[in-house]
């Protein structure tokens, strides 16, 4: 009796990890995790000993690679005149806002928010990406995020809870973003 | 005659651009770091040795070398890097002062400021690799 409780036991969770193993690598997953990870790679250059900037020019080329020519991407405000969403068109133009996050921001940390089923679990669980088919066809992805990221000029951290909609096109290109950031704190320490 | 005085000036405009430029060239990095490194632990030696003049000789030399220290960073956007290094520069300059003054407790106090300094840049801008170091913009 207790051999077939125990066998019962582990099957059940066998079945509970390969469902969780399903969903993490779903290709929605894998889409919203690659573009993440190249968004938090925009940082990791550095200065040769004679003061050249060393490696943004492929790290930035390895963002724009996701990106289709006719991209049109929706980001928060990067000017300090600017109030609202900035409006992007065209790949040429979101390589400059890529550029400017590669050159003026450092400890770029932008993490998918976890949930589980319970009320209060926001911080542990499941990465949820929510996806959809497009009528037009390709893919559509939605996700919350938590941002995170340092000032190059003075290292001053800010914080801001987040969504990111991604647009694929049958090309396997995004053809939309739209980048939402609310609530920009800056981290201070106690 | 003309021609000669206007091929002098030609020259000596060259040989002064030529210099300026030779001048504004920087040493790399790493060798600069090395010779604070070195120097730094030349400081402490002397400092605990009360040997005010050699401390004050190894002072004026950070003083330099914390200079160059800035102006690496200088043409980046990187502000807390170049005050890291004028604070240090200028408590160099308080060590030497105090050296200078024979006040070693004083001159103490002033290296360990160059001592913070230099910390917290490392933290923000030095990364570890296991084989040397890499610079953090």
């Amino acid at each position: 009796m207790r051999q077939l409780i125990i066998s019962t036991l582990i099957l059940l969770l066998a079945a509970i990890q390969l469902q969780a193993q399903a969903a993490a690598d779903s290709p929605e997953q894998k889409l919203a995790e690659e573009w993440l990870k190249q968004l938090n790679a925009l940082d990791d250059w550095y200065l040769s000993v004679d003061g050249k900037e060393e490696g943004v020019e492929q790290l930035v080329n390895s963002m724009m690679d996701l990106y289709a020519p006719d991209v049109l991407a929706e980001v928060p405000p990067h000017d300090k005149d600017q109030i609202g969403p900035v409006m992007i068109r065209g790949k040429e133009n979101v390589r400059k806002w890529v550029e400017r996050i590669a050159k003026t921001q450092v400890r770029l940390n932008y993490i998918l928010k976890r949930q589980t089923e319970g009320p209060t679990g926001e911080y542990e669980g499941w990465r949820l990406i929510y996806s959809t088919k497009l009528p037009w066809g390709g893919t559509g992805i939605a996700f919350q995020i938590i941002g995170v990221w340092s000032l190059r000029e003075d290292r001053r951290r800010f914080m801001a809870p987040g969504a990111v909609f991604i647009q694929y096109g049958p090309d396997g290109k995004i053809h939309r973003l739209r980048l939402l950031l609310a609530e920009i704190d800056e981290v201070k320490p106690l | 005659m003309n021609r000669q005085v206007v091929f002098i000036v030609i020259v000596i405009a060259a040989v002064f651009v030529l210099a300026t430029a030779f001048a504004q060239q920087h040493r790399p990095y790493n060798q600069i770091m090395k010779d604070v490194g070195a120097t730094f632990a030349s400081l402490k030696k002397n400092l605990d040795a009360n040997s005010a003049t050699a401390a004050a000789q190894d002072a004026a030399k950070l003083e330099g070398l914390f200079a160059e220290t800035e102006a690496f960073w200088a043409p980046f956007d990187t502000k807390d890097a170049i005050s890291f290094a004028k604070r240090a520069r200028d408590a160099a300059a308080a060590v030497g002062a105090a050296a200078k003054g024979n006040d070693i407790k004083a001159a103490q106090e002033s290296y360990s400021v160059i001592q913070k300094n230099c910390a917290n840049c490392h933290f923000s801008h030095r990364e570890e690799t296991g084989k040397g170091f890499l610079i953090k913009p």
